[in-house]
């Protein structure tokens, strides 16, 4: 079997796909169009500004609806948003709408939180994580017409009034990451599927539906009326929306002189008045209706991730009917794929300083998915599956993020492809295992079916249910700082403040077990705290944020008339992401070792050497370094120690259900709050030094996994993956591992046995540590030089110097 | 313990100085790669000279070490002494048992030579055997030189076969009984064997033997039909020339089923390991195969109707 088929084969598929089979459609290293190309300049050549349009509707509109029910003051606010959002249509472009009038744009959210845009406006542009420039212009419209009618009437507001000292100092000392202070809460990957199929029109129907079955003698009914217009008022605004979109094509028809783009704007325009009010019925259709559908939640609220979700498989119908139809070629169908590619690339958000170091990126996580499993259990991969895969190889930009659901029964030239396209070095596609995914949602409560069907990656590497879920993922938990806790009688190392309970002198500590109790009592107390804070948080976004964009298009929503922010979804759960599960695993096989087995050192030597930071205890830090069994060399019980750390969280979490009745659960993702988080932890028993970076994701402490990738794919094997909601593990390879079709069947081959072995998800930086310095050295020449962060990628010389660093730290799998 | 291999408890152990998993390029697929230590050829080139010696050798990287002296306190043979500030060690004195390196807390001792039953072996192989099922990989031995602990290597290539079903291979110099090259011929799938000069007079110059045996051995294992690929190190000054290219060349093609030999070109990344070793590096200031040598030699072996990877 090759990766590469001749050109015989790849005109047998071709003419196969034409024909209307689902097969593989492989367009190989093919070139993007022309039009394509111009696309993506323009996305690299854009600069991320902060827009205040988004802003000034929104705040119109709170002022002018103040005293009327908040479900109506919200569906009045989009209305304003969708008929006064700049209506801009880019040369060249066949998908069109846009989030601001330039790609790369963010607005502003001010009802969530208006005080750090206000805190930062002078500082966003030179700040060193993730700048945004910000015009005169936009500051002067912002200091006088938006920030003057929000304080106290921000979301903000009615969290930080209940928040305590003691939920703020957690977050500030870096024990834990509180989500939600300036973002909704997100993580969606909406029916997609219910507005392509069944058109704005159709969804209207089911709200009249439920409306309808009203029982008036419900004394929630009159509320639950006003959800319900609510929503239906918000999806005829979408369609006021694209209507102004096809005016705009219109009157850009009308002033064109070449033929050929009169024709495609007639066309645009001809689209943009159908869907997404109908059904699309051609698969240029279901790529606009998807595109509009992913704007109105980007301009409804600021959550976290919203996700194209299960992509291949709601769009292939259209394709499919495209070609038997003789409607469309292939390579039509790739330029119109990769052109959505570009638009969901223009998509960023302006984060505030805090979240910026922890989520350290322009791209706004939406995680598209591909392959994976039917409803019935079988391989669900498809033709479009491999147009994404095309696409992304076209555009080689960092969003959307594209996610591979590998299953044991996808085809190995469906991994052998993507195995292909990691050697441009773009970290993507991210391999999931299906079969996983599966069990991991089953076990969370989906039934089998919608976990096959609907089962999706969401963020980073979390998993959802598309259409039917809320996922509220909320935040970090610093498992190394509670383990510094541990072993300083819940004092912050750094200074000696208690902040968590008091677990005895360490000194005193005389069994190994005395260690792993400390260690868990502060876990249990945070992840205590972490929920109480998520409880206010929760009800705050419940009583001041609904969301009847997102509602609509998350079953049960309409059909109990209750807002997703309120619960309504469903299926609701909410997770806590543990960070640095590498480094206490580490840190507890050095103490076990050393000063429980051959007990070299006494705990008050290794006290002594933590309160100093190792300086002066050049023996000491130097035999943890080295002579400790560390997690992710195949040493049974060195793992061990991580899944008893893994084991010890979950408990925890496990133990508690939301406000909202939503059970908790564990993932294990840092995105980069290992960086953040490791800045506020003193030093830790694996020999890292204060404020040093800790372990990211599931993946080995950086440099101390010493026997290549089979050996870390059994470790980090031995965590519980399908007990988590998703585990991020990072392997950097050097491109010359992707030479050959030979080397493509051992990359896979190791994918798949990680696979076997449970493990949920690994993505590939393919690069080089050489490359990685030139960029540093001279960034100009790489600014296309995509590579992996954390559940996605972007480009290296965006990122700030010591992340750079981290990513040039994780151990180089060389041939 | 396999019952059906009884043998194995009759045979000790043998002296191992790596174990690589994730091996790429020592047979087909993902293996894990055993290296013997110990080996009847010295030559001059050699990349591994911690794997030439049959004892145990300690080795020091003054990089890695905080001069704590330790390993002086621990040594039950007073072998190690440190002189302004370096690490020595008594050869004399040594026996290889490891307590030093145990308890160098930076790395920088590290004892070349350790002692593995078959067992013990197996377990660490079995590791990756996932990936070897996946892969289509397997097993490798390799050096030193495998066929000088013939025995042992038979009995775990023997028990490796019974339990997995899996690929083995060998890498080898050749330089060893015709007996024990027959006796390993139904457990090795493939051999990757080494040949340098065809000339045995310069073969001795450079390795500290002649290549009769070598020669004969690789005809054996061909004859028997078992699959080899001749590997060849290009070695600046040494093999490099025409003539002694197309010799070797003419003698691989004549080699019955063998269509494909591995070029080796000649770096020197080993060089720094003298060092460790406290030994001089008897191959001087050669420099690395250039890109044009290795392209000449690719076409010779390429006239002669063979195949030529690489780098293996």
């Amino acid at each position: 079997m090759t990766a590469v088929p001749s050109p015989a084969q790849k005109t047998a598929e071709n003419a196969q796909a034409a024909n209307g089979l689902n097969v593989f459609q492989y367009t190989g290293a093919s070139r993007a169009s022309e039009r394509v190309r111009m696309a993506v300049q323009r996305n690299l050549d854009a600069v991320p500004e902060l827009f205040p349009f988004r802003a000034v509707s929104v705040t119109r509109s709170y002022r002018d609806s103040e005293g009327l029910p908040l479900a109506t003051r919200r569906a009045m606010m989009f209305e304003r948003i969708m008929a006064e959002q700049p209506v801009v249509i880019q040369d060249g472009e066949l998908i069109v709408g846009m989030k601001t009038p330039k790609p790369h744009g963010s607005p502003v959210y001010p009802e969530i939180n208006c005080q750090w845009y206000q805190r930062d406006l002078d500082t966003l542009a030179s700040r060193d994580n993730t700048p945004f420039l910000v015009s005169e212009e936009t500051k002067r419209i912002l200091r006088e017409e938006v920030f003057p009618y929000w304080p106290g009437r921000t979301v903000f507001d009615r969290i930080a009034e209940q928040v305590n000292e003691q939920m703020w100092a957690a977050d500030r000392r870096g024990v834990v990451y509180h989500y939600f202070t300036s973002r909704s809460i997100g993580h969606i990957n909406v029916a997609y599927d219910k507005i392509l199929s069944r058109g704005v029109v159709g969804i209207r129907a089911e709200v009249a539906a439920a409306m309808a079955g009203l029982n008036e003698a419900d004394p929630q009914a009159h509320d639950k009326r006003l959800l319900l217009e609510g929503i239906d008022r918000s999806l005829a605004a979408l369609v006021v929306f694209a209507e102004r979109y096809a005016a705009e094509a219109r009157r850009l028809a009308a002033a064109e002189t070449d033929a050929r783009r009169r024709a495609e704007l007639t066309e645009i325009a001809r689209i943009c008045s159908k869907v997404p009010e109908q059904p699309a019925a051609t698969f240029h259709e279901a790529l606009q209706a998807f595109h509009f559908t992913q704007l109105a939640l980007h301009l409804e609220t600021n959550g976290h991730a919203v996700g194209p979700g299960r992509f291949d498989q709601y769009i292939f119908p259209f394709y499919r009917a495209d070609i038997d139809a003789g409607r469309i070629t292939p390579d039509q169908a790739q330029e119109l794929l990769d052109l959505l590619w570009v638009k969901l690339d223009e998509i960023t958000l302006a984060k505030n300083s805090g979240e910026s170091d922890t989520s350290s990126s322009y791209p706004e996580f939406q995680n598209l998915n591909i392959g994976g499993l039917t409803a019935d259990g079988h391989d669900a991969t498809n033709a479009v599956s491999y147009m994404c895969l095309t696409a992304l190889e076209h555009v080689k930009l960092p969003q959307p993020q594209l996610s591979a659901q590998i299953s044991t029964r996808s085809p190995q030239r469906f991994l052998l492809r993507c195995c292909e396209l990691l050697k441009y070095g773009m970290g993507m596609p991210a391999m999931f295992n299906a079969d996983t995914i599966v069990l991991g949602l089953v076990n969370r409560g989906k039934t089998l079916a919608e976990a096959r069907r609907y089962g999706s990656i969401n963020g980073c590497v979390a998993t959802t249910c598309d259409g039917r879920d809320r996922m509220a993922s909320s935040g970090y938990f610093n498992l190394a700082k509670c383990l510094e806790l541990a072993l300083n009688d819940g004092r912050d190392r750094r200074d000696g403040e208690q902040i968590g309970p008091r677990t005895g002198d360490p000194r005193q500590f005389s069994r190994f077990e005395d260690v792993i109790a400390a260690f868990e009592t502060q876990v249990r107390h945070f992840v205590d705290l972490k929920v109480r804070y998520d409880d206010i948080v929760r009800a705050a976004y419940a009583e001041h944020l609904p969301v009847p964009v997102t509602s609509a298009l998350i079953d049960d929503c309409i059909a109990t008339a209750t807002d997703w922010h309120a619960g309504g979804a469903r299926y609701n759960i909410a997770t806590i992401s543990g960070v640095g599960i590498g480094t206490v695993a580490d840190a507890l096989s050095g103490i076990r070792t050393h000063v429980f087995e051959t007990e070299r050192f006494s705990m008050a030597d290794l006290v002594q050497a933590l309160d100093d930071d190792f300086t002066g205890h050049e023996i000491l830090h130097q035999t943890l370094v080295n002579r400790t069994p560390h997690y992710g060399n195949d040493d049974a019980a060195a793992d061990a120690l991580a899944l008893l750390a893994q084991r010890i969280f979950c408990d925890a979490v496990e133990s508690h259900r939301d406000c909202q009745g939503a059970r908790y659960w564990v993932d294990l993702l840092p995105t980069t709050a290992h960086i953040a988080l490791g800045r506020l932890t003193a030093a830790t028993p694996d020999g890292r030094r204060a404020g040093h970076w800790l372990s990211e994701g599931i993946s080995p402490v950086q440099g101390h996994d010493r026997k290549g990738p089979t050996a870390v794919a059994r470790s980090v094997g031995r965590i519980d993956h399908a007990r988590c909601n998703g585990n991020l593990l990072n392997m950097k390879i050097s491109p010359q591992v992707l030479r050959t079709p030979a080397d493509l069947q051992k990359l896979a081959a190791l994918i798949r046995g990680y696979f076997d072995t449970g493990g949920h998800h690994v993505q590939f930086n393919v690069v080089d540590e050489a490359l990685l310095r030139q960029a540093q050295e001279r960034p100009a020449e790489f600014r296309n030089l995509l590579v992996r962060v954390a559940g996605y990628s972007d480009f290296f010389v965006l990122l700030s110097r010591d992340i750079q660093e981290e990513i040039i730290a994780r151990t180089a799998h060389e041939l | 313990m396999n019952p059906r291999c009884a043998e194995s408890r009759d045979v000790p152990t043998a002296l191992i100085w790596d174990i690589k998993q994730y091996a790429l390029h020592d047979g087909p697929g993902i293996r894990t790669t055993v290296f013997f230590k110990g080996c009847p050829l010295r030559c001059a080139w050699c990349c591994n000279p911690e794997s030439q010696s049959f004892a145990p050798e300690m080795i020091w990287m003054a990089e890695n070490c905080i001069g704590c002296g330790q390993c002086v306190q621990v040594c039950p043979h007073q072998a190690i002494a440190v002189v302004s500030g370096a690490v020595h060690i008594d050869a004399g004195r040594c026996d290889g048992c490891g307590r030093c390196s145990d308890n160098c807390p930076g790395g920088a001792l590290q004892t070349m030579g350790r002692a593995y039953s078959i067992d013990r072996l197996m377990e660490e192989v079995l590791k990756d055997e996932g990936f070897f099922w996946r892969s289509g990989g397997g097993l490798t031995l390799s050096g030193g030189e495998p066929l000088a602990q013939a025995d042992f290597a038979r009995h775990l290539l023997e028990r490796y076969k019974q339990e997995t079903h899996g690929h083995t291979a060998v890498e080898t110099c050749g330089q060893a009984d015709p007996e024990t090259v027959t006796a390993l011929l139904p457990v090795v799938d493939l051999w990757l064997y080494d040949l340098k000069h065809i000339d045995p007079a310069t073969h001795r110059r450079g390795t500290g033997a002649d290549n009769r045996r070598i020669l004969k051995n690789a005809r054996t294992i061909c004859e028997a039909g078992a699959a080899l690929v001749p590997r060849i190190p290009l070695i600046p000054g040494f093999n490099d020339d025409h003539p002694s290219l197309a010799a070797l060349a003419a003698f691989a093609a004549a080699l019955p089923g063998v269509g494909e030999v591995h070029l080796m070109p000649y770096h020197r990344l080993g060089h720094p390991k003298y060092a460790r070793l406290n030994r001089p590096y008897p191959f001087g200031d050669r420099r690395p195969s250039t890109p044009a040598a290795i392209e000449a030699a690719r076409r010779i072996f390429a006239d002669a109707g063979l195949k030529a990877g690489i780098g293996g």
